[in-house]
């Protein structure tokens, strides 16, 4: 079997194209809708059977957020018949699901989790973000633009930050003005079809005073039990966090104060699993290929294989898969 | 007896674990691992899988050597415990690593998230261009974000460095000099048993101790990693406690036992070190595992039942058993963690052999020796220092402004452009023995002491080793020190400080760190009534040698004055080592032609004026009969020769002072060689010294110059007392025969070279 990292999304992980996804007669969508109808939620079974995607509805934390979490798990357990997963990260909120995949959580105290910080970002200001970009269409590093993003921060202070930082591109948040100033300061630029900087109509989930979670939602969440993982999770600063040294104290401590407080890094996380565990495959999961295109850029960036440029990964990518974009 | 001990020492830790019994209950991860220890479980594992892939690293060398894809396979086998002290120091702890350090490295990588220890170790393995630190230029143990400057710690020649980053930490907070260390840091130092025995190793324990005896900070923590063995030379029993468990001023700390013994004791140690600031020496007791390196047939030299006995005490072996009987893992978990450390570290072996390798010149040298000479010329400009400033810092009289033109000696000039430096560059120190209080033994840093104060220009004890390492570690701590050796006899002594240390750190950092230091050196012969080798010596063979030295050598004042802020100005801007030879028998010389006229005092240039490598003086520039090339006392007796050739002869001789000795001006040298067509080099240095002459005369032969040449050296002696002196240096007697012999041998120049001669 090859030896396989996986590669969980952040928020935004369920979208109009994952609607209906959910298997029938699964155990794990049982016990979800379960604790949903103990919460008094809907189940995700209704939710992701809706005849049509309602931003409404679909892209309310708190239904969202359980679905991809539940489609994240679900997608794991298959990648693992065909691959040895050697190791598990994320994006951004990913690792929560991380959590789960991994066996620091059991699936139910994963799901209470996530119920949790859902309710945190329902409840949250709405807040803005922006996304911007470091590299060209051919992947390439784009000095232009790492210099005007600088130039940015630089103006805006200890207002704006980068939050996330994805390789590709990076995550800035802030105070919402001076965020809304960031956007008319950084130099636009068309990158495939996109135009950046783009706009995330939500507030940072890391890296600011806001992000944090409110002490509340932490004493409610005194009751997970925190387990050793199963499988190594490489988190967000990538540090190593192995089933048999780990402490889930330590575990717990991250993933209630630091995650939120310190920026995520994502593209750390990444050069981690690619240096340290030389994967024979990244296994990105969906939904899109979003989180597998920047797999693939953080893979060239890195010269993994010998494959420098967007070309030579494409070529590369044909004859065998290095990055495995499944559908959750 | 099978020799290839690899497979069996991993297959005893497999059988171990796979007969071992899980203890009856298992420890919480945040319980200690044995009560009244600081250890905790998890933390012990986490060591362990360190310990594991430190292992691991040592297999896949040796695996991949057998491809010829490796370089390298000395290894870290026997000597894991080195993990607790890579576990218990800071990261900015800085630590200079001996090179069975793989335990130690990777824990103190898990220290920092997003660190790469395995990859990054195995690119220097594979000697890829990529490695992080070395680039492919050796496989070392270092790193900048975890404050591990590489070296080959092959003869124990970091230990002093080391000793002057610990003596200069407080010196340079105290000087407001900027670096990444916090108040409390100390500096640790691993080296072996047999390594403890070189002269370099005694010098920095002795130092170490010398700054507590004289109530100096010291905070450093020397680790003794014995294994009982150098190469094939088994140390005798007891040697390092008996040597070292009682010395004065120098704590002695034996660290042997399980794991969370160790851990304890470590903790300890590192304790008293930051607490007290003193020295401590660790002594950790390892085996060494597998030969010397890969190449090296141990059962040539130790019996098969010492193999076996020495496999025995594998520390991975005891430290399984101990997790496992104390309940902090299972056998099966730490089956789990060796499976997972085997398959990683071999999936990574394979990425690092495909990543590419240093292939032209260009890449190999391209740290070797930054110059930048535009940047360095601005950097002597600033800071600039208001004529009120400089006043005071010359008690009232700025040099320049002497009453009588051309007053000043090389020595005084030398003592001014230092007066200058210390007053405008706040991070620049100035040490050597007696330079304090006394102020040099020639005079030449007169009143510094009083003017800067014993923070910034301080005696040293008599160790010439001790100096240069106290200066690698004052320059790492981001100081900019000025250290003296007294006499050019006494570098010998201490010259690879220079050569494998100093000189070669930016080469084997990639320029990641850096050591810019101005060694004053006060050397070279023709002292009057102080004859003999030890205070004349008038080689610089060694010096020349060294790749990426840079070697000034002034001749008078103001050119002294000049080159050295030079010096000082490449030393920050590039990083680079220079070293500045005085001419002792020109430090207080007066005259040239004549006694009484004054012909060698110059006057004092004021800052920012400098003097760089090629930038040659030219004496006579519209004189082309013949050209003399030369420097140091060679250039004043040349100048003397120059003025009796034109007064006897009506000989018009350019004479060019080269005053950069490496890089030599061969630019320079070639012009105007091309312009006179008879060139004497006057050299007076040893014949087979490396001096210049050879040098400068094989280059205008490669470089198709057809005129006449001669070159004068001294004779291949050491330099006797009294008048005998004259028998073995160059005179003025000697140079005159030469140009004359020049002048009279048959041209051999080339027409359009003859026309601008006679023009």
């Amino acid at each position: 079997m090859s030896r396989a990292v996986l590669l969980l999304p952040g928020a935004g992980a369920y979208r109009r194209a994952s609607l209906g996804s959910l298997p029938a007669h699964d155990r794990h969508v049982a016990e979800a809708d379960a604790l949903r109808r103990e919460a008094g939620l809907p189940t995700l079974t209704e939710i992701d059977g809706a005849a049509s995607f309602e931003p409404s509805v679909h892209g309310q934390p708190i239904h969202a957020m359980p679905l991809a979490y539940l489609l994240g798990v679900l997608a794991v357990e298959r990648a693992q018949r065909d691959h040895e997963v050697v190791a598990v990260t994320a994006s951004s909120i990913g690792w929560y699901t991380a959590l789960a995949v991994a066996g620091a959580l059991s699936f139910d105290d994963g799901l209470r989790l996530v119920h949790e910080i859902a309710s945190v970002e329902q409840q949250a200001e709405r807040g803005v973000q922006l996304v911007y970009p470091l590299t060209d269409a051919n992947w390439r590093p784009h000095p232009a633009l790492r210099a005007a993003l600088d130039a940015a921060l630089a103006a805006a202070g200890d207002r704006v930050s980068v939050v996330q930082e994805l390789g590709p591109h990076v995550i800035l948040g802030g105070e919402p003005s001076a965020v809304e100033r960031c956007f008319s300061a950084l130099r636009p630029v068309q990158i495939g079809e996109r135009r950046f900087p783009r706009r995330i109509h939500r507030a940072a989930l890391h890296g600011t005073t806001s992000a944090r979670l409110p002490d509340d939602a932490v004493l409610r969440l005194a009751a997970l039990h925190w387990r050793r993982p199963e499988i190594t999770l490489i988190d967000g600063r990538g540090a190593r966090h192995a089933p048999w040294s780990s402490d889930p104290g330590r575990l717990r401590e991250y993933t209630l104060h630091e995650l939120r407080a310190a920026p995520a890094r994502f593209a750390d996380s990444v050069r981690v699993a690619l240096r340290e565990y030389a994967p024979d495959v990244l296994i990105a999961l969906g939904p899109g290929r979003s989180l597998a295109a920047v797999a693939a850029q953080l893979m060239v960036a890195e010269g993994y294989r010998g494959l420098r440029t967007r070309a030579a990964f494409e070529a590369a990518q044909q004859h065998g898969t290095l990055v495995l974009s499944t559908a959750a | 007896m099978t020799f290839d001990r690899v497979p069996i020492v991993e297959a005893a830790l497999d059988s171990y674990l796979n007969s071992a019994k899980p203890a009856p209950t298992l420890l919480a991860p945040d319980a200690a691992l044995c009560p009244g220890s600081d250890l905790l479980a998890h933390r012990a594992v986490e060591l362990f899988e360190d310990q594991v892939l430190s292992r691991q690293l040592d297999v896949a060398a040796r695996e991949l050597k057998k491809t010829d894809r490796s370089y390298y396979t000395i290894g870290s086998a026997g000597h894991e415990q080195n993990a607790v002290v890579g576990a218990l120091l800071r990261v900015n702890d800085p630590a200079f690593l001996h090179y069975r350090s793989g335990g130690f490295m990777l824990a103190r990588a898990r220290k920092l998230p997003g660190s790469t220890p395995l990859f990054d170790t195995l690119l220097g393995t594979v000697a890829s261009s990529e490695d992080p630190i070395a680039r492919g230029r050796h496989k070392v143990w270092g790193s900048r974000a975890l404050w591990v400057p590489p070296q080959t710690s092959t003869i124990a020649s970091h230990l002093p460095k080391a000793m002057g980053m610990a003596f200069s930490l407080a010196r340079a907070r105290r000087l407001g000099v900027a670096n990444d260390l916090p108040a409390d840091a100390i500096v640790a130092c691993s080296f072996g048993d047999a390594s403890a025995n070189h002269a370099t190793a005694l010098s920095a324990f002795s130092t170490a101790r010398y700054a507590v005896k004289v109530g100096l900070p010291m905070p450093i923590l020397f680790v003794c990693e014995d294994n009982g063995t150098g190469i094939s030379v088994a140390t005798p029993e007891g040697w390092i406690e008996e040597t070292f468990g009682s010395q004065p001023n120098l704590r002695y700390v034996l660290a042997d036992g399980e794991l969370d013994h160790l851990w304890d004791t470590v903790a300890g140690a590192i304790h008293f070190v930051r607490r007290a600031r003193r020295p401590l020496f660790l002594h950790l007791k390892t085996v060494r595992l597998w030969g010397h390196a890969g190449s090296d047939a141990e059962q040539m030299y130790r019996s098969p039942a010492a193999i076996a006995e020495t496999e025995l005490h594998d520390p991975l072996l005891r430290n399984a058993r101990r997790l496992v009987e104390l309940g902090a893992s299972t056998p099966d978990d730490l089956l789990r963690l060796l499976h997972d450390a085997r398959e990683r570290v071999a999936a990574v072996a394979e990425e690092a052999t495909r990543r590419p390798r240093l292939e032209t010149t260009e890449q190999v040298v391209a740290t070797l020796a930054p110059y930048h000479p535009e940047r360095i010329v601005e950097r002597a400009q600033q800071p600039v220092l208001s004529d009120d400033a400089r006043r005071e810092a010359f008690d009232g009289h700025l040099p320049e402004e002497s009453t009588l033109p051309n007053a000043q000696t090389l020595a005084g000039c030398i003592d001014a452009a230092l007066t200058d430096e210390l007053a405008r560059r706040p991070e620049l120190i100035v040490f050597g023995e007696d330079v304090g209080r006394k102020g040099g033994v020639y005079n030449v840093t007169h009143d510094l002491q009083r003017r800067f104060g014993e923070g910034r220009v301080f005696d040293t004890l008599l160790d010439e080793t001790s100096i240069l390492g106290i200066a690698q570690g004052a320059a790492l701590t981001g100081l900019l020190p000025i250290p003296e050796i007294q006499y050019l006899a006494y570098l010998h002594n201490a010259l690879d400080q220079l050569r494998g240390e100093a000189a070669s750190l930016q080469f084997f950092s990639n320029d990641q760190f850096r050591n810019p230091m101005v060694v004053r050196v006060a050397g070279l012969a023709y002292q009057k009534g102080f004859g003999g080798h030890f205070h004349n010596d008038n080689s610089v063979g060694a010096l020349r040698d060294i790749p990426g030295l840079l070697l000034a050598v002034p001749s008078r004042g103001d050119d002294a004055a000049r080159m050295l802020r030079g010096a000082i100005a490449t030393a920050r801007e590039d990083g680079r080592v220079v070293v500045f030879l005085e001419p002792i028998a020109l430090y207080h010389e007066k005259d040239l032609q004549a006694d009484g006229d004054g012909g060698w005092l110059t006057s004092y240039p004021p800052p920012p004026e400098v003097l760089l490598p090629g930038q040659v003086g030219v004496y006579e520039p519209d004189a082309s009969d013949l050209l003399i090339v030369s420097y140091a006392n060679g250039l004043r007796l040349s100048l003397q020769a120059a003025r009796r050739l034109r007064d006897a002869h009506g000989i018009r001789s350019r004479v060019i002072d080269l005053r950069w000795l490496n890089p030599l001006p061969f630019d320079a040298v070639r012009r105007h060689a091309a312009e006179c067509g008879r060139v004497l080099v006057v050299d007076e240095c040893r014949r087979t010294g490396a001096g210049i002459a050879d040098a400068l005369i094989a280059d205008l032969a490669e470089h198709a110059f057809d005129g006449e040449l001669r070159g004068l050296r001294a004779v291949d002696s050491f330099v006797p007392l009294g008048p005998a002196t004259a028998a073995v240096l160059l005179g003025l007697e000697q140079i005159l025969d030469a140009a004359r012999s020049l002048l009279t041998a048959a041209p051999r120049r080339t027409p359009a070279v003859r026309r601008r001669a006679r023009g």
